[in-house]
């Protein structure tokens, strides 16, 4: 028995000896998708991959394609300087959306982590040895740089918000998370905007004062910060100085009682201070000018405000990101999206945005001595110009005999005289783009006065045939086809967006360069900081910022400091460049849904007519200018979600339920 | 040649010594009660020179000693040992062995005696398999194993789509001679197929048993057995002269499908739904009127698509033999599966299997065994775009689509596809164009294992085996896609095209195992005390690759290589991965006079998946047997008690989950940023938390059974009724985390269920006459309760309008926590007296169907909803539940078997219930949805007077079984929002039971065999699901099949088959 159980012993001990408990494991290649955090920062490239993911969070609209940030978003689509043409892509006829609905929000605290992880990396990577010291703090202001650009986006949204400035994976632990609820709490709205200018007061000194062009040009500059600092500053201002513009938020909501969506007047001055510093270090750095500030001419002046967007512009680029990413076939579609259906083959998406005649008409007018006069189009001999025709389609041919329209001899004289920025940067028209005079017109009366609009329709009078549209359907910008989400492609408004369109042909994929912050913006934030906080001491300098910008547009006068002027120049020259609706919005600005007339909310269109019913024997038939609501908006602007909803100058709170915050009035 | 030269001189002398030793012939006739016994094995006891008996059940030996002893054995009767005492004739009677309990059945690291066996354990032998002719092997087994839960989804050739389910668990792991050789497949495109290849492919003429471990004897295989084990045992050599079998068996297929309107019909009942809907119509009386008088004919797609039955067949080839020292089973088979639809080389699959199976006694005390094979598979299908699923499918949607007013090809050109008005890119002649576009898969799967086998001289009882295996598994797929000009019947001018692009596309898929392990078994029997006991550490480890490359070739299509296409369109991706398992085992049995039985078991297993410290778990069970027959007071008294036995086990097993290397947070590439114009750098994101708190779940396994056998195998059967606790499954906290965290929030052992059943198993043998006869029936019932869902535990704080009150929060809750998880998946409206008979059943309705429209769309015929809460308006609110449409919790088979003379006959039937099948009323089977109709929607609520206005309050009506039919694809929707609603009508009781098989064979006279030089020779025919029976609302449908769920599977074949098996 003994000899049996020695033999079993030994064979048992083989058995298990057979295979080392854990060596099996040892040797197996592990997860091959991954890379290990040591890994990442072994090398410089290996942190560079890094930085690029925290720079990716940059809450920016840059010609954005995706579902997430409708490519409208640049254009001024949810404010009065723009539309969507095509309301069946974008469910704009569905859902209208209008005033605050155009915030781009930013939650994603994955990106926070990532940021914040960022920031742990490059401290290990200097004990590594892999990065010196200075290397190490211009990496971490950088994070904390775009962390606190998305402070900035969150706060404007939500108001106050939890301030995570570490890791937090060691406070999970997979049950309760007692831990990770000490992080929840909301601060106040104000902690979280003097979060955000601190954190760039921080870093400032740590960024470099400049980046050679082709030579990583797109991340932060300290100019950058306080670049970022003056809009920040200017927004906690405003929102402090028109928190109770249309009334406050009761007091009962949550989060107005915790001031977690709470602002009040007298916060604002030292915001307004906040932003005049911030903004005169740029000034005064000297870095930093208008390009193109003194043209000879109103066509010298648009052939400059034409190449500032197309050329990047040291001179006036603060901040900004590019979309060259080297790739021929990948990126933005949205040049093409954007471009003239003339100027646009072997696509069926092109012409998607219109500029509202609404902004057309904001834009000033030269007298013969370059002085700005109103810009306001004229269309009738009697001055009747804030009138305008619903649904035309059925009521023009009516109608249009009852008034007493202005018959123009050719169909650009209209704009003739209008600011240089207009000719730049909007199509009109007749305009002339990449070698094609752009055809923009809606309708005809013919010989007999029947008359028909934004329906094809010709007649030939003296041997020539004139078309509704200007040309036969196909060849036209405007107008023709206008209800149809995917081919229609055409301009419903009578007027399309330049600004950023290559000038030679159209691009499927965009490669320009985006201006986040430019020296302009730096400039009208000044004149606002210093006009709404009545610093009259700096009065001098903001009126001569304020027409120095009106000089780069050719305009020879000189006019007064005021708010609306601040304001009115802030539109024109920053249209279409991811301002007007913040403006709007930290200004509490929208119409309100409670005490605004329905009809200011609607956009509206200017549509040429050409006018054959007296066309001397020989000469030339007239062209009539048809002022009407935007047509999406003919029946669908009556609804109210075309006004703002006071409360929902907070967002919905997002995961409030789960973080156990106190949820923004909207929410309760 | 000079070899040749050898062999043709002493041939002849060889033949002459023959002629001399046949002096000494010895002639063995081996019969049974009914006479001779074909097939018996012959070998002579302490060599392994043996033959079979032939169809006289004689068996010749020359030069036998005159004091041999003889071993007679068959399977199914008492083995006997015959001493030759110099006689030159023996007659031996072969009994019947009633006594089963004695066969030696194969589990999870050896034999056991069925006898001796305390664990819920069913086995089946070739023989029982095969009678099933079917192409997977799966849907084999279908209603001949309790506790197997199958269901046969669908027909498509080539598709492996039979879900099985240990007891409703889940898919078992599949060991195939003794290495764990699982190919887990899950096809979750809407109809959640769960099977495994490796076992659904298998050639059944090569497995000799199956053996499934139900219970906690299943924790022997540690991590990943809990789901049960089925174990396969391949054929072995014996030491016999060789033996060589042929069989084939030839199969007619068609499946149930429901016959389509005329084209009158059609496009008058086209009108009658435009009409309806408030839509215009879609044909004018004149066009209808040229249909009618013939001068225009429709087109059937069904007819023009499908043959009349699909064809397939299957051929095999073993031989089997060996000496003393070696012996083996070799083995071929070829398997073509034609498709049921009329196209040439597309819609097919073959197999060709290869195996070799040798045993070599290399010392009196080691044996080694040396088993290989190897499965080669092509199928062949239109191209699969990954939105559209699997082609193979679709194509049974498009043809569904398909215009019935033109035809495939213009009229003019027979090489022109046409234009389909529905579905313009799909014409579905044009899609199964293999040389258009395709997706071929090629296989080859090459299995390899040694096993030494040491008994050791100096202690009798003492086993030691050392095994090695190594498994390479190829899959090939190739994809073409093209694009191509469409026509317009009647003009021949093109219209459209087909296709979206040119392109070819390859990708590889290697897998690779290596498997080892040493086992030590010993045991000994003393007095009445049996003792044994298994001790064994394993390792696995295994590779997997991943290549592809595809490339796009503009206008210009060349040939089907990746390397063809431009180069700047060129996509390349690959992938690799490891994966390592290792465990310790052991086995204690003891037994005590064949009475009491105990096993303790225990595994300590190790997984690659978790964190080092996180790795190993240690899973033991233990069973209790207890033989009642055995005992003096049953043995003494009641003689007709063959067998009693309680039987009871209890064990903990467990089931790996979550994604490997979890532990480690690791970087992947996410965003991008440009930091310079013109490049643009990879962001690298870390999204994830290190987490080692995931493990796997945990498992434990009761079982209580009882099995009978009385009056000598006249009753026999088993029953178990058993119980699995699921704890520690993934779930997430999701509800308690704070998204600040900022990462998915990672999976916890949190959630647990519960599974409980029972099994049952009765068999009947008898004789009467000249008639053997056997039954069985056997059934298992098995639900599943969640226990508990953190996800749903916590989710009140996420969203609290989204927990209470709603619809949609109901139908969620259908798996939430502590109910039956199967009984409340499928919602529908229960029925209020059936349908509204008339205008002024609709107009004095209390309900009203929506809270806008009301019922303003509602037609008479239409289901009259119940109105739960009372609220006045059908919602979400007014949902119930019943069971769902899946693979049944309850099944039933019987099997039938018996011989007369010469014919032997054999039938299984199965059946399920506890499960609904969807009939949507918009799907391709239903009315309204598709451009296609069927007969009986004809008989339907209609309004008398074709073209009278439906929703005129004075339009006389005419009753019908279905409701007024509504087109639901005109522009807008102006059908009611409860029209396709799941009701009673369309979310039928599922249950059936139906013939799977039947077979009828004959076995020739020997003398009628003699002249061609065999051994046996049987012919038979037979088929499979040839009868079914259902309830009433299921007459139009296979209830078995998927395929009225998705509409895009082919319901299931009714085939019938003959062939013929010959020994040589």
């Amino acid at each position: 028995m003994r000899k049996i159980l020695i033999n079993i012993s030994a064979l048992l001990l083989l058995s298990l000896g057979m295979t080392s408990c854990e060596s099996i494991f040892d040797n197996l290649e592990g997860d091959l998708t991954k890379m290990t955090g040591k890994d990442m920062v072994a090398t410089e490239a290996g942190i560079q991959r890094l930085l690029a993911q925290v720079y990716s969070y940059l809450p920016i609209n840059a010609f954005p394609n995706t579902a997430q940030f409708s490519m409208s978003s640049n254009t001024d689509q949810y404010t009065m300087n723009a539309v969507d043409n095509h309301g069946g892509d974008y469910g704009f006829s569905n859902v209208p959306y209008y005033g605050v609905n155009g915030l781009r929000t930013f939650w994603n605290w994955t990106g926070i982590r990532a940021i914040n992880s960022f920031i742990n990396d490059v401290n290990n990577a200097v004990e590594e040895g892999v990065i010196d010291d200075t290397k190490a703090k211009e990496l971490v202001a950088e994070a904390r740089f775009v962390r606190a650009y998305c402070y900035f986006v969150m706060v404007r949204s939500y108001g106050g918000v939890p301030i995570i400035t570490e890791v937090l994976d060691q406070y999970y632990d997979g049950k309760e998370n007692h831990g990770l609820y000490d992080f929840t709490p909301r601060a106040t709205e104000k902690e979280t905007w003097d979060f955000v200018i601190s954190e760039l007061d921080d870093i400032i000194p740590d960024l470099p004062e400049s980046r050679t062009s082709g030579d990583d040009e797109f991340r932060a500059t300290r100019w950058a910060a306080y670049g970022l600092q003056s809009r920040v500053a200017l927004y906690a201002a405003s929102v402090s100085k028109y928190w109770t513009r249309h009334g406050a938020i009761d007091n009962s909501y949550a989060a107005v009682s915790g001031k977690k969506a709470y602002m009040e007047a007298g916060y604002a001055a030292a915001y307004y201070e906040k932003c005049i510093s911030a903004s005169e270090a740029i000034i005064s750095s000297g870095r930093f000018s208008l390009y193109g500030a003194n043209p000879s001419s109103v066509d010298e002046a648009v052939t400059n405000l034409g190449n500032l967007f197309t050329t990047k512009q040291n001179s006036e680029f603060i901040f900004g990101k590019s979309l060259n990413d080297g790739m021929p076939t990948s990126g933005s579609n949205w040049d093409v999206y954007n471009s003239p259906a003339q100027t646009v083959e072997g696509t069926a998406q092109c012409g998607r945005y219109s500029v509202t005649l609404d902004l057309a008409d904001a834009y000033d007018n030269y007298d013969e001595n370059r002085n700005a006069v109103d810009g306001t189009i004229s269309t009738r001999t009697d001055n009747q110009e804030s009138t305008y025709l619903p649904t035309p389609v059925s009521n023009f041919a009516s109608m249009y005999s009852s008034i007493p329209y202005v018959r123009y001899d050719n169909v650009s004289d209209p704009f003739e005289n209008k600011d240089a920025r207009f000719k730049a940067w909007v199509f009109y028209p007749d305009c002339s783009f990449r070698g094609v005079t752009l055809k923009i017109q809606g309708g005809i009366i013919k010989t007999d006065g029947s008359a028909s609009i934004w329906t094809e329709d010709s007649e030939t009078v003296n041997g020539n045939t004139y078309y509704a549209f200007g040309d036969v359907g196909g060849k036209v910008s405007g107008f023709y086809n206008y209800t149809n989400a995917n081919t229609g492609n055409t301009y419903t408004t009578g007027f399309g967006m330049r600004k950023y369109l290559n000038p030679q042909a159209a691009q499927l994929f965009i490669k320009t360069f985006w201006y986040d912050m430019r020296y302009a913006e730096v400039l009208l934030n000044y004149c606002e900081a210093v006009v709404e906080n009545n610093v009259t001491a700096k009065f001098t300098f903001a009126e001569q910022y304020l027409n120095d910008i009106r000089k780069r547009a050719a305009f020879t006068d000189n006019l007064p400091l005021t708010l609306d002027e601040v304001l009115h120049q802030r539109r024109l020259e920053l249209a279409f460049e991811d301002d007007y609706v913040y403006t709007g919005h930290r200004r509490r600005e929208f119409y309100n849904q409670n005490t605004d007339p329905v009809i200011k909310a609607r956009r509206h269109a200017l549509t040429p007519v050409i006018d054959l019913s007296d066309v001397p024997s020989g000469g030339s038939p007239k062209y009539i200018f048809v002022r009407s609501i935007f047509f999406q908006e003919d029946a669908g602007g009556m609804s109210p979600s075309f006004h703002t909803n006071y409360l929902t100058y907070y967002k919905s709170m997002p995961d409030y339920g789960v973080n156990r915050y106190e949820p923004n009035p909207v929410d309760e | 040649m000079s070899l040749m030269a050898g062999l043709l001189l002493f041939g002849p002398s060889l033949y002459a010594g023959d002629e001399i030793q046949q002096q000494n012939q010895v002639t063995i006739t081996v019969t049974d009660a009914n006479g001779p016994l074909a097939g018996a094995t012959v070998v002579v006891k302490g060599t392994t020179v043996g033959e079979l008996s032939d169809m006289n059940g004689v068996v010749k030996f020359n030069n036998l000693s005159p004091d041999a002893v003889l071993i007679i054995s068959y399977v199914g009767y008492v083995t006997q040992e015959v001493s030759v005492n110099g006689r030159s004739t023996l007659s031996v009677v072969l009994a019947e062995d009633v006594h089963t309990i004695d066969e030696l059945i194969v589990v999870g690291y050896g034999t056991q005696k069925k006898a001796s066996q305390t664990s819920a354990i069913a086995a089946i032998r070739s023989e029982d398999i095969v009678t099933t002719k079917q192409n997977d092997l799966v849907t084999s087994l279908q209603g001949k194993i309790p506790g197997l839960l199958i269901r046969q989804s669908g027909g498509t050739a080539g598709k492996f789509y039979s879900n099985i389910s240990m007891r409703g668990y889940g898919t078992p792991i599949v060991v195939i001679d003794g290495i764990v050789r699982s190919e887990p497949y899950v096809n979750a495109q809407g109809y959640g197929v769960s099977t495994d290849l490796a076992l659904a492919q298998l050639n059944p003429n090569d497995i000799e048993s199956i053996t499934v471990l139900k219970d906690a004897s299943a924790s022997i295989y540690g991590l990943g057995a809990g789901n049960g084990v089925i174990l396969v045992t391949t054929k072995k050599g014996q030491s016999i002269r060789p033996t060589i079998n042929y069989s084939n068996t030839f199969s007619f297929g068609s499946p149930k499908m429901p016959k389509e309107m005329d084209m009158v019909d059609l496009m008058t009942i086209d009108n009658e739904m435009a009409d309806n809907a408030r839509y215009p119509r879609k044909w004018t009386e004149a066009e209808i009127e040229e249909y009618r008088n013939g001068t225009k004919t429709g087109f059937s797609w069904w007819d023009m698509m499908m043959k009349d039955f699909s064809t397939a067949q299957n051929h095999n080839l073993s031989i089997r033999g060996g000496s003393d020292r070696v012996q083996y089973f070799i083995s071929g088979s070829f398997m073509n599966e034609g498709s049921i639809y009329d196209v040439e080389d597309n819609f097919t699959y073959d197999r060709y299997t290869l195996r070799g199976n040798f045993t070599a006694k290399l010392t009196d005390n080691l044996t080694m065994d040396y088993q290989t094979s190897l499965r080669s598979t092509t199928s062949k299908n239109p191209f699969s775009a990954e939105y559209y699923g699997d082609a193979a499918e679709m194509l049974f949607n498009y043809i569904a689509y398909a215009d019935r007013t033109v035809g495939p090809t213009t009229l003019a050109n027979p090489n022109h596809y046409t234009f389909q008005g529905d579905a313009p890119a799909y014409n579905p002649l044009a899609m199964s164009d293999h040389d258009l576009n395709f997706t071929d898969k090629r296989g080859r799967l090459i299995t390899n294992n040694v096993n030494l086998r040491y008994e050791a001289p100096f202690l009798e009882g003492l086993t030691m085996q050392l095994t090695g295996a190594y498994d390479f598994n190829y899959n090939g797929t190739y994809n073409k896609e093209t694009k191509y000009p469409l026509y317009d019947y009647y003009t021949d001018q093109p219209l459209g095209t087909g296709g979206t692009r040119n392109y070819y596309g390859e990708t590889i898929r290697e897998d690779e195992r290596y498997h080892a392990r040493f086992q030590t078994n010993y045991e000994l029997t003393k007095n009445r005390h049996r003792f044994a006991a298994m001790v064994a550490a394993e390792a696995t480890k295994t590779n997997t690759r991943n290549v592809g490359a595809s490339r796009e070739f503009g206008d210009f299509y060349t040939h089907n290589t990746v390397s063809s296409g431009i180069g700047s369109t060129s996509v390349g991706t690959g992938t690799r991965s490891q994966t390592a398992t290792a465990g310790y085992l052991g086995r204690l049995n003891y037994e005590y006079g064949g009475k009491y039985l105990v096993e303790l078991m225990g595994r300590y297993d190790g997984t690659y998946i978790y964190a080092p410290g996180y790795r190993w778990g240690f899973f033991p069970s233990y069973s209790l047997g207890w033989r009642i027959s055995e005992e003096p007071f049953i043995k003494d008294n009641l003689k007709w008690v063959n067998n009693l036995k309680l039987r009871w086990s209890d064990g903990k097993t467990g089931l790996t989950q979550g994604n490997p290397y979890a532990y480690l947070s690791g970087y992947t590439t996410s965003g991008t940023y440009v930091f310079s114009p013109g490049t643009a750098v990879d962001g690298y994101l870390n999204s994830e938390i290190a987490n080692t708190l995931l493990s796997w779940a945990d498992i434990r396994m009761l079982d209580f059974g009882i099995d009978w056998n009385l009056f000598n195998d006249l009753f026999g059967g088993s029953f178990d009724i058993f119980s699995r606790k699921t704890t520690g499954i993934a779930g997430t906290s999701s509800g308690s985390t704070p998204t600040i965290l900022g990462v998915t929030v990672p999976s916890i052992n949190v959630d647990s269920k519960q599974d409980i059943g029972l099994d049952l198993m009765l068999t009947h043998r008898n004789k009467i006459g000249d008639l053997n006869y056997n039954v069985s029936v056997s059934g298992t019932f098995s639900r599943t309760k969640n226990l508990h869902v953190e996800s749903q535990a916590t989710s009140l704080w996420s969203s609290q309008a989204a927990y209470y009150g709603t619809g949609v929060a109901l139908f969620n809750a259908g798996s939430s926590q502590d109910r039956w998880a199967n009984y409340r998946a499928l919602w529908y409206y229960n029925l209020e007296g059936g349908q509204f008979q008339s205008w002024q059943d609709i107009n004095s309705s209390d309900v009203k169907y929506d809270a806008s429209y009301g019922m303003q769309s509602t037609l008479p015929g239409m289901y009259m909803y119940k109105d739960m809460n009372g609220d006045g308006y059908i919602t979400g609110a007014d949902i119930r539940y019943k069971w769902g449409e899946a693979n049944a919790p309850l099944q039933f088979g019987l099997s039938i078997g018996g011989e007369y003379h010469n014919f032997d006959f054999n039938s299984v039937w199965q059946g399920a219930t506890f499960v609904s099948k969807i009939i949507w009323l918009l799907h391709i089977f239903g009315y309204g949805g598709y451009a296609n109709n069927y007969d009986m929607y004809l008989d339907r609520w209609h309004v008398a007077n074709p073209g009278d206005d439906p929703f005129n309050p004075n339009t006389e009506w005419v009753s019908g079984y279905w409701p007024a039919l509504v087109d639901a694809n005109g522009p807008g929707v102006l059908r009611p929002g409860v029209y396709d609603f799941p009701t009673d009508f369309t979310q039928i009781d599922g249950t059936y039971f139906r013939m799977k098989s039947v077979e009828l064979g004959y076995t020739f006279p020997l003398n009628a065999l003699k002249v061609l030089g065999l051994k046996s020779a049987r012919v038979f025919v037979g088929g499979t699901n040839l009868i079914t029976f259902s309830t009433k609302k299921m007459k139009y449908y296979d209830p078995e099949s998927a395929a009225a769920m998705h509409s895009s599977t082919m319901p299931n074949m009714r085939t019938v088959n003959f062939g013929l098996n010959l020994n040589f």
